[in-house]
């Protein structure tokens, strides 16, 4: 069974090695943190369609749900 | 068939490009014929390729005394057959196998490669000469862009390669490229390359509309509308002019038509910074931004660009184009692997 920390545990795997180094926490904000920009985003809305095997509805693609670690790791529990 | 736009040629070398065999012959004499027709169809924005039997040393050696090496692009040299080296470098280039020409002094070879890929146009090598004065050959217009098209393939060639070889993360890459984002206000001369623009993008591309060049030029220049470009530069080279903003400024309301960017940067990290630039010119202007946007089968990318930069759906208006609104609320500054460069170009 799938849990919200294997979400998270891949979500970082995928995101670690695209992003800086230094320590960011689950609750920093990537897009304030300039971390992530639209095009990042789309590589993040990919993986997770890939990830879960189903397709990111539109009116989910809202900067609140991609905004940090937790907001995803929450999106991606709500679809998966 | 007079539509049809040869993009790449691919040459033989041996009774070709040169006359003479070099691994029998030794000595071989540069076909002035086919030289001058590389050097013009450069100069026109039209790729060039090797399909050749020899020795890949021996052959790059006396391409370069011939001081024409750094004209060819992933130059296939072997013993491989000539479909597969078109196959090959095709995918390097990646454009489509319809503007492909072959050009090969023996029939065997031409024939081997229709009979693999019946869209390639196959010359014979005593045809060479005439290559210039034939319409597949004679681009519409030739942009400065695609005069420098050669260039721009070296330098991502060199460019991927060190993206290969870095040892960091990508955002360590994309601030060892030390770019440049230039925006600036379209003038006549970018028009053709406006146009290009809207007819070759199709995934960073709100949407999916062309325009003429008569429509675009209506954009340059008027005062309440407003058309930029944006350049990309960096260590390697140039990426030549990427991006493209079509903007209608009411008295109240700014209405972004058309937002679009090459999908050659699409990696770099440059994707929002047009956008977060008119965002910030419409709040210092005190209006109101709103943005169309057609669903194509490709475009996704640029809903996802306009709904993280803070844009919601305020409309449907005719033939399915959106109306999306920001309300300026949150502008993030340009990311800090590049410079931006406002009004003033290299």
């Amino acid at each position: 069974m799938r849990t919200s920390n294997d979400e998270r545990t891949a979500l970082r795997e995928f995101l670690e090695p695209r992003l800086p180094s230094t320590g960011w926490s689950d609750d920093e904000d990537l897009f304030d943190a300039g971390l992530v920009d639209s095009f990042m985003a789309m590589e993040i809305v990919t993986f997770i369609e890939g990830h879960l095997g189903t397709a990111v509805p539109d009116e989910e693609i809202d900067i609140a749900n991609f905004r940090t670690i937790d907001a995803i790791a929450a999106l991606m529990e709500r679809l998966g | 068939m007079s539509e049809r736009k040869i993009k790449c040629v691919v040459w033989d070398l041996d009774n070709t490009l040169w006359d003479g065999v070099l691994l029998e012959d030794g000595e071989v004499t540069l076909n002035e014929a086919c030289a001058q027709a590389v050097r013009v169809l450069d100069e026109r924005g039209i790729l060039h390729s090797i399909a050749s039997r020899n020795d890949p040393e021996a052959a790059m050696a006396q391409l370069k005394r011939f001081g024409m090496d750094e004209y060819f692009l992933h130059p296939q040299i072997g013993w491989e057959a000539k479909s597969e080296s078109i196959a090959a470098i095709r995918q390097a280039l990646n454009i489509g196998i319809d503007t492909f020409a072959f050009v090969d002094d023996q029939p065997f070879e031409r024939e081997e490669v229709a009979f693999r890929h019946p869209e390639v146009l196959c010359l014979d090598a005593v045809e060479a000469a005439e290559l210039p004065g034939r319409p597949e050959f004679t681009p519409s217009t030739v942009t400065p862009d695609a005069r420098a098209r050669r260039e721009m393939y070296r330098s991502g060639i060199q460019r991927d390669q060190a993206e290969r070889e870095f040892g960091g993360t990508p955002k360590e890459f994309l601030s060892s490229l030390d770019m440049t984002f230039t925006i600036f206000e379209a003038e006549e001369d970018d028009l053709p390359r406006a146009e290009e623009l809207t007819v070759r993008t199709n995934q960073l591309n709100s949407t999916g509309i062309t325009y003429s060049l008569d429509e675009i030029r209506e954009y340059a220049g008027a005062p309440d509308r407003l058309l930029l470009m944006a350049e990309l530069d960096d260590k390697y080279g140039s990426y030549g002019r990427i991006g493209l903003a079509l903007v209608d400024c009411g008295q109240e309301t700014w209405t972004l038509k058309l937002l679009l960017m090459s999908c050659r940067v699409i990696s770099r990290g440059v994707g929002t910074i047009l956008l977060h630039h008119i965002m910030r010119l419409a709040r210092d202007n005190g209006v109101r931004l709103q943005a169309e946007f057609r669903e194509t089968p490709r475009n996704r990318a640029m809903f996802v660009t306009y709904r993280l930069a803070g844009f919601t759906r305020v409309a449907e208006g005719a033939d399915d184009v959106a109306v999306l609104e920001s309300d300026l609320g949150r502008i993030p500054p340009a990311p800090d692997h590049l410079r931006l460069r406002i009004g003033q170009r290299a």
